[in-house]
């Protein structure tokens, strides 16, 4: 079973230099399903998948969406390239792929839930890529 | 062997004037991507806006729009 996501093409207000001019960027935005893994609330987002990243990362209202209470959640920290860190809570997720022509694939993860500038998920190594080959 | 770069030239899955409209904030597609549904400044205001639509999580997709053009790292 394979997946294939085509780069999503963001629009720009300006040009952007490093393209040539062109007024959009691609991005690896792919459409994800994730629930909270104990009462099954499910939310579908648009996830950017990150090969540099460690872990999967949703922001904290995430959390909230889906009824996952990380309170006595294990912590850690994260740092992005700009060096800045935020703190981070894990929690047990379900995640889901489906393919265009209809393909579901689904497993248990352990994400982390940042209090960060709110932005679409991360789709980082530990929680999504660990499981699977990609290719780009 | 020589391998070459390969361009990848895409198409804006939606209208970027449309688009504009929602930098900064969150914004619910329809499932095929082809409107935004419900918007707000969170993912739980989006969220319960598309559900006071009537709208069940299958029928929409959760989005942050980048206020700028800053580029990811």
């Amino acid at each position: 079973m394979g997946f294939r996501f085509p780069f999503i093409s963001v629009p720009t207000a300006r040009p952007v230099v490093s393209l040539g001019g062109r007024h959009d960027r691609p991005r690896a935005l792919i459409p994800l399903v994730v629930a909270n893994a104990a009462n099954l609330v499910w939310r579908r987002f648009r996830g950017v998948l990150d090969t540099g990243a460690d872990d999967t990362v949703f922001h904290q209202d995430t959390s909230r969406l889906l009824g996952i209470d990380l309170s006595y959640a294990p912590a850690g920290q994260a740092e992005g390239t700009t060096g800045a860190t935020v703190p981070v809570r894990y929690a047990e997720v379900l995640l889901q792929l489906r393919s265009v022509d209809g393909d579901i694939v689904e497993w248990r993860a352990t994400v982390a839930f940042a209090l960060k500038k709110s932005s679409n998920p991360i789709l980082g190594f530990a929680g999504f890529l660990q499981f699977f080959d990609a290719t780009f | 062997m020589v391998v070459r770069p390969k361009q990848r030239d895409l198409r804006p899955a939606f209208p970027a004037a449309e688009l504009e409209k929602y930098r900064g904030k969150w914004v619910a597609f329809s499932a095929d991507g082809s409107r935004i549904v419900a918007s707000g400044q969170t993912e739980i205001d989006v969220d319960a806006h598309a559900q006071a639509l009537g709208l069940k999580p299958a029928d929409y997709v959760l989005e942050a729009i980048p206020a700028e053009d800053t580029l990811w790292l």
